[in-house]
């Protein structure tokens, strides 16, 4: 009898964004009829609303599949990844519990930064890489120049290579009968004991956390008692399934399995993305590789709109930090926003995801303070702190000199846009380190680009300066000596601590200005005249007034209407309950996210 | 017995304007006929008579619209169901539907008072806030009115799309000088639903930005007081409404028709804003009870309207000494935008078209 787990695959699918990665995998899943094409929403692994509505995939989701090839039944199990260079973590998770992916490149864009970065990705975890090309509809696709792309520039053989389209269902079964002839099975024991990665967890409020798991070696079911090897916590299996994509239980789940768990566990931080599960008597002693710890990149302030939402704030964030490892948050006091979170961030994308998160899914009206990366400040008396929030920066005095991170930015773009991309980069503090050209229709522009300036707006930039054609992914070198000052704005003569930045010396003076344009534009006129004010330590570089407000008065009382005006009138000052004191300013909650976006 | 003022509302004009967000519509004949009866049910109804009826205020809508039979049927209700003693009666109406005859009916009916929506003599201006009128339609209606003997008021309005600060003194300086005896003047208030709303928002027109429609009120203020129409409250000026002062003084008031509110012995009700569902004669809707601490804010709200203040003893009298020291505590807190005396606190001048941030502290 042959081995049950040589009709097992467990494989992925990676791509730069907008490659095709979920449309194929809805493709996929239709061919193998686990999902009629009936009942298919568009992108079926994406269940939250924003990863359809934005079109991209954040979180890890699992499907197994049942597909009877060459008189054999074959267990498919697909692990949908993001492709953002935010989430690169995650993917490098999902990746862990596969043997194998597909490589998805685009017809007519060819190899672009996240190709390659997943590309890398897969061959560390030593994943069997089957490239395809999809979108070969499109008018402009080249899919032979785009074959030579992919043996030049990764090294893969292209030969019987599947060209496909997700969109219009081309050619889906190539790729279904190259991912069981040539994606390697597992090859797990099934006879040892227990050891099973949890490559994600998900909460629901009924079955507490249940964890995405794929078995490594040994068996799983009901009454199984396992441990988890971070914590040592022993629990006794309540269920365990698969995904078809619902949640299907199931007996067992065995060697090369992959399908949920629960436990009745009851709190979120018992089932740790990356722990391992054995059992609890006669387990194994050494855990699987977890994943190497994330440090975020990009750090702000969450508060509620609310002072009285902090807890609910608080609640949110600990659900949300059990589905996503990489949120990193700790308390945090703003003199003008209270009590609230500094949070830490993969990178810009990440924390625009878990704010809509924190705002949709958990109705929550929240405030964000302008993103931040952490500085090393070297102090005049020799020791070195890190600072993420500008409010913690010592004073100037004590401040020797200070060093901000530095990223490599690896850009890739039709040849037509160096020009403005190197315009771009310079305008970010960047420094050049080599241009490539890939192909005549694709070049490679390396830079060193502080942080710092990368958080702001550049992705935005870039994209719209571009049309879209360019594509970007960066890694953080090390930090380096920058000549950074703290940029506070004042609101009737006191400083706002939520509003303070950490700037380069060149950029303070427009960046200072603009933003108290904008902070005149969103702050509502009051009683009093409100002068704003940029300054750079006691050095005023730009002011702004709102003019003391002239007119509130609410039309008559129609008929003896007391009733209407009363409640318009404690309408308007619940309005103004839910503005924050900055002095005796009322500031609205839109004010802090000015900082935010700046439009050139 | 205590003084009760009543209000009828006439939800009906010949068109509606299109920053009008009351309940106002087009009637027919029929459904006028059907909604006087169902007025005077109610009018009936009425079930606490130890009341004097002192002020009458018939507003609308535009209730000059309806035939003189129509209020002659309402009137007769009020005098079978009440007692009368009667110091005012108002009628409310637009230039085009005033007529010498029916000027002279009213005053058969009891009417002392006429009040008119002029808004603007500007054709334009009228024309983009879609009244039906003229300027010249208004000045006609204004000369009839104030011949007739009648206590006449006019309605003017600042903030309008198009308008100027010349334009708005040119129309206060005109009223002053037609002889008539009470102004008030509103700032436009745009209400969401309304056409001009959705008109603005699309870029159809434009209105004057705050400071503008502000140095026009203080324009039309400046010419209606040296013309002798003193301002007694934020919006109006000359000699008082008694009916209104009711309102601002919590006197107790009936008001009948759709969505017509009432306060009764602390009580505030009020009528659906339901056309049909009132002509089905659906019952009146308790609003609140008021509590003695709420009345006492509310006292306050109405009070910094007028010029004259709160009155420091009627307050003491009415809701307290602990009440009172609490109130005084707040006003001392705003003491900058206030004139306190020992006998009234009041706005100042200069701060009464931002009275709501003001009373604001106090509710």
């Amino acid at each position: 009898m042959s081995n049950r787990q040589d009709n097992i695959r467990n494989f992925c699918i990676v791509a730069h964004i907008d490659h095709g990665k979920s449309t194929l995998a809805d493709r996929i899943m239709e061919y193998t009829e686990t999902v009629s094409k009936r009942d298919s929403k568009e992108q079926l692994l994406d269940s939250m609303d924003i990863e359809r509505e934005r079109g991209i995939t954040i979180k890890l989701t699992p499907v197994t599949m049942k597909y009877n090839y060459k008189g054999q039944e074959y267990y498919l199990n697909l692990i949908d990844t993001p492709g953002h260079v935010d989430f690169t973590y995650e993917v490098s998770r999902s990746l862990a519990a596969c043997e194998g992916a597909i490589l998805i490149v685009d017809a007519s864009q060819g190899i672009e930064a996240q190709t390659l970065t997943n590309a890398y990705l897969a061959v560390d975890n030593d994943l069997e890489i089957l490239p395809v090309i999809n979108k070969i509809d499109l008018p402009s696709a080249r899919p032979d120049e785009i074959k030579l792309e992919i043996e030049d520039i990764i090294g893969l053989d292209t030969d019987g290579i599947a060209l496909i389209s997700a969109k219009e269902g081309t050619n889906i079964e190539q790729v279904i009968h190259q991912v069981i002839d040539l994606l390697p099975p597992p090859n797990g024991d099934e006879s040892k004991p227990l050891k099973a990665l949890i490559f994600d967890s998900v909460y629901d409020s009924y079955k507490g956390a249940i964890s995405l798991i794929r078995v490594v070696d040994g068996s799983i079911k009901i009454g199984t008692k396992i441990r988890m090897m971070q914590t040592g916590k022993t629990y006794d299996v309540t269920e365990v399934g698969i995904f078809n994509p619902k949640m299907i239980p199931i007996d067992e789940l065995r060697a090369g399995d992959v399908g949920y768990m629960c436990a009745s566990i009851k709190n979120v931080a018992d089932t740790k993305v990356g722990d391992t599960i054995t059992l609890a008597d006669g387990g194994v002693t050494q855990s699987l590789p977890g994943y190497k710890a994330v440090s975020p990149m990009v750090y702000s302030g969450i508060y509620p709109a609310d002072g009285a939402h902090y807890g609910d704030l608080k609640d949110a964030l600990e659900k949300l930090k059990l589905n996503d490892a990489s949120l990193m948050y700790e308390n945090e006091v703003s003199v003008a926003l209270g009590f609230g979170f500094r949070c830490g961030f993969l990178g810009l994308l990440h924390m625009e995801i878990i704010q809509e998160r924190l705002e949709r899914e958990f109705d929550l009206d929240i405030v964000t303070t302008a993103p931040s990366v952490s500085y090393k400040v070297v102090k005049t008396d020799g020791n070195t702190i890190i600072v993420a929030n500008p409010s913690n920066l010592p004073p100037a005095g004590e401040i020797e000199y200070m060093e901000e991170p530095i990223v490599k930015a690896s850009l890739f773009s039709p040849p037509e846009y160096v020009g403005t991309i190197m315009d771009l980069c310079q305008d970010k503090r960047g420094v050049f380190i080599d241009i490539t050209y890939l192909d005549t229709r694709r070049v490679r522009i390396d830079y060193e680009i502080p942080l710092n300036e990368v958080i702001y707006d550049f992705f935005d930039t870039l994209k719209s300066r571009t049309k879209g054609y360019a594509s970007f992914d960066y890694e953080i070198t090390g930090y380096q000596r920058s000549a950074l000052v703290k940029l506070d704005l004042l609101l009737n003569a006191e400083i706002c601590d939520a509003l303070s930045l950490i700037v380069h010396r060149d950029k303070a003076y427009a960046r200072g200005r603009i933003i108290a344009e904008k902070l005149k534009d969103v702050i509502p006129r009051q009683m009093f005249e409100i002068p704003i004010q940029a300054s750079i330590g006691s050095k005023v570089i730009a002011r702004e007034t709102v003019k003391a407000m002239r007119k509130d008065v609410l039309a008559k009382c129609y008929g003896g209407d007391i009733t209407r005006k009363k409640k318009l009138l404690e309408k308007q000052k619940e309005g103004k309950k839910r503005m924050r004191q900055v002095g005796n300013v009322s500031v609205p909650s839109e004010a802090f996210m000015t900082i935010l976006k700046f439009d050139k | 017995m205590k003084n009760l003022g009543i209000y009828i509302h006439i939800p009906f004009c010949e068109s509606k304007c299109h920053y009008c967000d009351f309940t106002s519509g087009v009637g027919s004949k029929d459904r006028i006929a059907k909604y006087s009866d169902a007025i005077i049910n109610e009018i009936k109804g009425f079930d606490k008579c130890d009341y004097v009826v002192d002020t009458i205020f018939i507003g609308g809508g535009t209730p000059t619209s309806l035939n003189v039979g129509v209020l002659s049927d309402i009137i007769t209700a009020i005098k079978s169901t009440f007692e009368i003693s009667l110091k005012e009666f108002t009628i409310e109406g637009n230039p085009n539907s005033y007529t010498e005859e029916k000027l002279a009916e009213y005053k058969a009916l009891g009417v002392t008072r006429v009040s008119v929506g002029v808004q603007s003599f500007e054709d334009k201006v009228l024309k983009s806030i879609g009244r039906i009128h003229t300027g010249e339609d208004a000045k006609s209606c204004v000369k009839m009115l104030a011949a007739s003997g009648l206590c006449v008021s006019a309605d003017l309005m600042v903030g309008l799309p198009d308008q100027t600060i010349d334009m708005a003194v040119r129309d206060a300086a005109w009223l002053v000088d037609s002889g008539i005896t009470h102004v008030s003047c509103y700032s436009l208030i745009l209400e969401s639903g309304t056409k001009l709303h959705a008109m603005v928002k699309n870029g159809q027109v434009a209105l004057p930005t705050e400071d503008q429609a502000v140095d026009m009120y203080d324009g039309v203020m400046q010419v209606l007081e040296s013309g002798g129409l003193n301002r007694y409250e934020v919006s109006n000026f000359g000699a008082p409404c008694e009916h209104n002062l009711g309102y601002w003084r919590l006197k107790d008031y009936a008001g009948f028709g759709v969505s017509a509110h009432s306060l009764i012995d602390g009580v505030r009700y009020y009528n659906t804003d339901n056309i049909a569902e009132y002509i089905k004669g659906s019952d009146y809707i308790i609003d609140e009870k008021l509590t003695i601490d709420e009345l006492a804010a509310e006292y306050v709200m109405l009070a910094l309207r007028l010029d004259c203040g709160i009155n420091t003893s009627e307050y003491k009298d009415q809701f307290g000494q602990q009440a009172f020291d609490n109130m005084q505590i707040i006003a001392s807190e705003q003491s900058q935008y206030l004139d306190i005396s020992t006998h009234f606190i009041k706005i100042k001048r200069e701060f009464s078209y931002i009275s709501n941030s003001i009373i604001e502290k106090f509710i």
